[in-house]
């Protein structure tokens, strides 16, 4: 096997995320639904023929670390693979985030021989389940929360196994929809074996086998040759989820980050067990927030693959709440506790490498659903959103204000386009002054948004946190202030949970009201005390 | 015969183009970056001195200008207000409440235009069917003057909710706000369109470009009439059609990317008078390449741009930027990988073969090294390259990689156009296109050097190297239509629109286009166009009108349209789902004389015959240098092959072979 030199290096480099990209802006494309194709919840991978991440490109970072897990679950589940065959899974316990997150994995062959595979997921609007969109907050098994699908052939040698299909599209509530979207992620898995194709007719089968195990070692020696810039050590930090959303206790989530040279191992022991409610990370969630974490801290610009994770080690109790058991519910663990899990490895790495770390952000993502019958159309509507908060002061500078930090980067619904689909008026939209820690840097502040139904009664589902824990300071900067969630109800003032199901009628209020980042440095005035 | 002249700033460079009877003629002067009118004027002057330009036949002076795009990234900007509904003022800075950098813990946002202080509310309220909520109360207007006043605001946006519907909120708030003696932007007489955010943002760096904006082109127009000039300019849009300069004093934003725009609209209008339609359109000057898609001979428009991180929801040409250019700088890096920019070596100190202090290899310095360049030819406004700096500098990284200077050199350029393959495929596929059904128009300074190399790359089979290469923006500028532009939002079922009612838009929406003309140019020109998508999405194609009266035949008309468009762009249609009309968008044009644009190149000596150059790692091949000067229409010239042009040199690799068409186009088959 001959060498890779450095200019073959970056060429290929190029050329194989280009696969990953392209396939990805097809499936943004083609994709029917608004989740897809306007907030780009979707991502595209190329794998090596043994299962490893070459190429990623991805527009949150939740779906970061999640799918060499899924492509490892349907290479272990199907051993006769041939040209055409795609294999789709949403299994969270193999690999998958959470049920509306459905995973594609199809080969690339060569001749007979198999030299790469294709895969891409995506979030879908509705899975089924008992809550519309799949996000039920209440559901105490992953049963309830929709369809769970293993790794199965959904495409046999290019021919739609139609039995399958039925199955899968009675069990949802938005069949055609649905089946738009399937398909978008097939023509993105075609667009990318179409693409390594041309690059083995281009480059050869040897070449291109080669510099896919060179580019994950250049992103592992680079990764590698970033660790090893941080001082040895190891810390503690541990941190709570307010409740599971059943009425529990906090829940904790505890790492020990240990920097070792050029690795890095993160130890959640001492984490709590799983949970009753739907807050549970599976381990591909908690392996994503970590990944987020440590290319934060190093340098992001480094090619996401298999190579640059190969330093990292994680090591997640099995039963606990960041590596739970079947059937335990999950739907919350990619939205709400992969943001904790971020603040946790983030807190112990600010013990190593202060000057790289800022204090908490909101640590949130707010998810509000409503829903309801349009008293103009008499038809259904179902609108969801995540709101912003503050981000953590730095250790150079102040916090931003009202903005998504950690695992999510989704756009807002503006106002103007929100009123004109939904029955409901947006009544206040505006930051919240003063909710930052304060500290020689203040954290970022919060957002208010306060939403009213205007001639019909809504269903509300809230699945929100840091509604008791604050957002940590560092150094002696004090922690942001905590979110808060309001009914406003003649006039008075009526404090909600953060993961609550309520009916809101006519001329009352629904107040949104996220948290502030933490502060950083003791704040003026405090210099000097201990 | 009258003459018309193109003046295009870039950092480095401005260009001019001197268009009469005989074909343009071009010249280039330093840009005077503390006093870019001033330079101008000085650059004028001169020329008219040395009787290149005779001032009683000039008759129109169109410019490409930087100002405002400079104004947004320094920072410079007036002191601005900003008015809102009340609960709304934070908006400006949530924008959509995502972050730039997904993995950068230390992201900052572009600080807001207006600071929370200068940001004022008034309890007024429209609703999403365009009724009034909540009435506006003048008194409160009145009440807030004395406050902006003692703030010593320079310039003030309005921007209420749902103002597109229902604008005589901001009307009468911009009535009483008049009394301020400083220019007032309302949002909805900008960009009476929906979407909040995007809509005052824009309204906002229109307030606050003014005064820049509109000092700079007044000294332009002053100067030009103290040398006998005309005294009344056009200015590139952003859109690619020209405006009247009080337009642009007006309306500063719509000139945010007046120079590119030139370069895209030159494009186009070269592609089409040599019969090609569908072009990439690829200009790569120092630092970056700019890229966009003419498709149909229509070039691709968007509204959802930015500068400077601040979005600008106005019609603008569909251009994406590349950090790589001849500057781009050649760096192993860490982990044993030759990467090529996105830093760049700049003007200054340039790349090593300028001589300045260079001493990293760049992109040019590649070129040199394998023969693409000369080292005695002009580029870059420097009479000759230093061809020992160059070798030195790419030798520095020809050892570490074992390679031979001359190998490093070429992975230089391989590297480079990987990049740029990259680049251009995801911005193809995004928009739904397949690079192998276009022809790729390469210009500035380094575009013609890769052209044939990256085609080969993206399976196109044709590339165009326009004559005027070098200062194809600055020909664009007297090429492009004068046009004028107005929309309005709606955001209503199509069929739900009563016909007359859409008649009535449109024929407000073509008035007020028409205003923007000043009527002085003969015959106008309606385009228009409606932003239109299946109820329930958030983003919406634009689907031109058809033609004729509003009717029954016209709504299924553009019906039609919309779901062909659709399939096109996203590969699927749904004809039995309700259409949406977000907005109607209308140009008013009026199109440029048709002038010929071959031209004159003086003869040059030297430089004939054959030298040796590489192109790939079998090494230097004997390679025939041509001057465009000596290619007569029709003429054909087979790779290996060097075309020297004033402003530009065209490499034509073993294998290509190229046409000179009737227009002086090089048509190279990539072979």
């Amino acid at each position: 096997m001959r060498g890779i030199d450095p200019i073959t290096l970056e060429v290929l480099r190029h050329a194989l995320a280009s696969v990953a990209e392209e396939m990805n802006a097809n499936l943004v494309r083609s994709a029917y639904s608004p989740n897809i194709k306007e907030r780009r919840d979707c991502s595209s991978a190329l794998f090596t023929a043994d299962g490893e991440l070459v190429a990623q490109a991805e527009s949150i970072p939740v779906h970061l670390g999640a799918m060499p897990f899924s492509v490892r679950a349907a290479h272990q589940a199907v051993t006769d693979w041939e040209r055409g065959d795609v294999v789709v899974l949403n299994d969270p316990y193999l690999g998958g985030a959470h049920l509306p997150d459905v995973t594609f994995v199809a080969p690339v062959f060569v001749g007979s021989e198999l030299a790469a595979f294709v895969a891409c997921r995506a979030h879908h609007a509705d899975i089924g389940g008992s809550s519309p969109g799949s996000l039920a907050p209440r559901a105490t098994e992953i049963y309830g929360e929709g369809l769970r699908i293993p790794p199965v052939r959904l495409w046999r040698r290019e021919e739609i196994a139609g039995d399958l299909r039925q199955l899968l599209l009675r069990n949802v509530r938005t069949p055609d929809e649905r089946w738009g979207d399937l398909r978008a992620q097939h023509a993105a898995c075609r667009t990318g074996i179409e693409r390594v194709a041309e690059l083995i007719h281009r480059h050869g089968a040897e070449t291109l086998a080669a510099g896919m195990r060179a580019i994950l070692n250049y992103s592992e020696k680079r990764m590698r040759a970033e660790l090893g810039r941080l001082p040895r050590g190891s810390a503690e930090f541990s941190d709570a989820l307010d409740d599971d959303g059943t009425g529990s206790k906090p829940v904790v989530i505890r790492a020990r980050v240990e920097l070792g040279g050029d690795r890095v191992r993160v130890d959640f022991a001492g984490s709590a067990p799983q949970v009753r409610g739907p807050v549970n990370a599976v381990f591909a969630v908690t392996a994503s927030a970590v990944y987020y974490a440590i290319r934060a801290v190093t340098d992001p610009a480094i090619p996401p693959n298999a190579g640059c994770y190969r330093p990292i080690e994680i090591l997640a109790p099995e039963g606990s709440v960041v590596n739970p058991r079947p059937p335990a519910p999950v739907v919350g663990g990619n939205l709400e506790t992969s943001q904790r899990i971020v603040d946790v490895v983030l807190g112990a790495l600010a013990q190593l490498v202060p000057d790289r770390v800022p204090a908490a952000s909101q640590g949130t993502m707010n998810n509000v659903a409503l829903g309801g019958t349009d008293p103009r159309t008499g038809r259904p509507y179902a609108l969801y959103e995540t709101i912003g908060g503050g981000s953590g002061a730095r250790p150079n500078g102040h916090g931003v204000d009202g903005i998504h930090t950690g695992m999510t980067n989704t756009l807002n619904t503006p106002v103007e386009a929100l009123e004109l689909a939904y029955p409901l008026r947006v009544e206040r939209y505006e930051l919240r002054p003063g909710t930052g820690g304060r500290g020689r840097f203040r954290g970022g502040w919060g957002i208010r948004r306060d939403l009213t139904p205007l001639g019909h009664t809504a269903h509300v589902s809230l699945l929100t946190d840091r509604r008791v824990g604050r957002p940590y300071g560092l150094r002696g900067g004090e922690p942001g202030a905590r979110g808060e969630n309001v009914l406003v109800r003649d006039g008075a003032e009526i404090p909600l949970p953060g993961k609550i199901e309520l009916d809101l009628h006519p001329g009352e209020t629904l107040s949104i009201r996220t948290p502030g980042g933490g502060g950083y440095g003791p704040p003026a005035g405090c210099e000097g005390s201990p | 015969m009258r003459t018309a002249i193109g003046i295009d700033i870039g950092g480095t460079f401005t260009d001019l183009v001197v268009l009469g009877a005989d074909g343009p003629r071009i010249y280039k002067f330093p840009t005077t970056p503390a006093d870019p009118a001033q330079g101008v004027v000085a650059a004028l002057g001169d020329l008219i001195r040395r009787g290149e330009i005779q001032p009683e036949t000039v008759d129109r002076i169109a410019h490409g200008s930087t100002v405002a795009t400079n104004a947004v990234l320094e920072g410079k900007f007036a002191r601005t207000a900003l008015v809102t509904t009340k609960g709304f003022r934070d908006v400006l800075e949530i924008g959509r409440q995502n972050r730039p950098e997904l993995y950068d813990l230390f992201f900052t946002r572009p600080a807001p235009l207006v600071p929370r202080e200068l940001r004022f509310e008034i309890r007024e309220r429209v609703g999403a069917e365009g009724a009034v909520v909540r009435p506006l109360e003048r008194a409160e207007v009145e009440a807030l003057v004395p406050a902006l006043r003692a703030a010593g605001v320079q310039a003030v946006a309005v921007s209420f909710l749902f103002s597109f519907l229902h604008p005589d909120h901001e009307r009468e708030a911009g009535e009483v706000l008049g009394q301020l003696g400083v220019p007032v932007t309302l949002s909805s007489d900008l960009l009476p369109e929906f979407r909040e955010y995007e809509r005052t943002s824009t309204a906002v760096l229109n307030a606050a470009l003014r005064p820049v904006v509109g000092g700079y082109l007044s000294a332009l127009e002053r100067g030009s009439s103290e040398l006998g000039l005309p005294g009344q300019w056009l200015v590139m849009q952003s859109s690619g059609a020209i405006a009247h300069a009080a337009t642009a004093e007006r309306e500063p934003v719509r000139i945010l990317l007046s120079g590119p725009a030139g370069g895209v609209e030159g494009a186009r209008q070269v592609g089409l008078r040599s019969g090609f339609r569908d072009l990439i359109t690829l200009d790569m000057g120092g630092t970056s390449c700019d890229v966009a898609l003419v498709q149909g001979g229509t070039a691709g428009r968007t509204v959802g741009g930015s500068v400077g991180g601040h979005p600008v929801a106005l019609p603008s040409a569909d251009i994406h930027t590349i950090g790589a250019g001849g500057g781009s700088l050649a760096r192993l890096d860490p982990g044993g990988a030759l990467g090529v920019g996105p830093e760049s070596a700049g003007a200054d100190p340039g790349p090593a073969c300028y001589g300045r202090g260079g001493t990293e290899p760049t992109v040019t310095d590649a070129h040199l090294v394998l023969g693409h360049l000369l080292p005695d030819f002009p580029l870059g406004g420097l009479p000759r390259l230093d061809l020992g700096a160059a070798r030195e500098a790419v030798g520095r990284i020809a050892q570490p990689l074992g390679t031979s200077v001359e190998g490093a050199a070429l992975g230089i350029l391989e590297v480079a156009d990987a990049a740029m393959e990259r680049a251009i495929r995801v911005i193809s596929v995004e928009r739904g296109h397949d690079p192998r059904g276009f022809v790729l128009l390469a210009f500035g300074g380094a575009g013609p050097l890769h052209a044939v190399s990256l085609a080969r790359r993206l399976g196109i089979p044709k590339v165009l190297v326009p004559p005027t290469a070098g200062v194809l923006s600055a020909l664009g500028l007297l090429l492009a239509e004068v046009g004028s532009e107005a929309s309005q939002g709606v955001v209503r079922p199509l069929r739900s629109l009563p016909e007359g009612a859409l008649a009535r838009a449109l024929s407000e929406i073509e008035a007020k286009a028409r205003t923007g003309l000043a009527g002085q140019w003969g015959a106008v020109r309606f385009a228009g166009v409606a932003a239109l998508r299946y109820a329930g999405q958030a983003h919406e194609l634009d689907v031109p009108l058809p033609d004729g009266e509003v009717g029954p035949g016209w709504v299924e008309g553009l019906e039609r349209a919309f779901h062909a468009a659709h399939a096109r762009r996203y590969g699927h249609a749904a004809p039995e789902e309700p259409v949406e009309l977000v907005a109607l968008r209308v140009r008013a044009s009026v199109p440029a004389p048709k002038i010929p644009v071959r031209p004159a190149f003086a003869p040059a000596p030297g430089h004939r015959g054959m030298c040796e150059v590489w192109f790939d790692r079998t090494g230097a091949v004997a390679t025939r240098l041509v001057h465009r000067a000596d290619l007569a229409f029709g003429a054909e010239v087979a790779g290996p092959a060097i075309v020297l042009g004033p402003d530009a040199t065209a490499l034509l690799p073993p294998g290509s072979r190229a046409t000179v068409d009737d227009h002086g186009v090089l048509v190279v088959e990539v072979g």
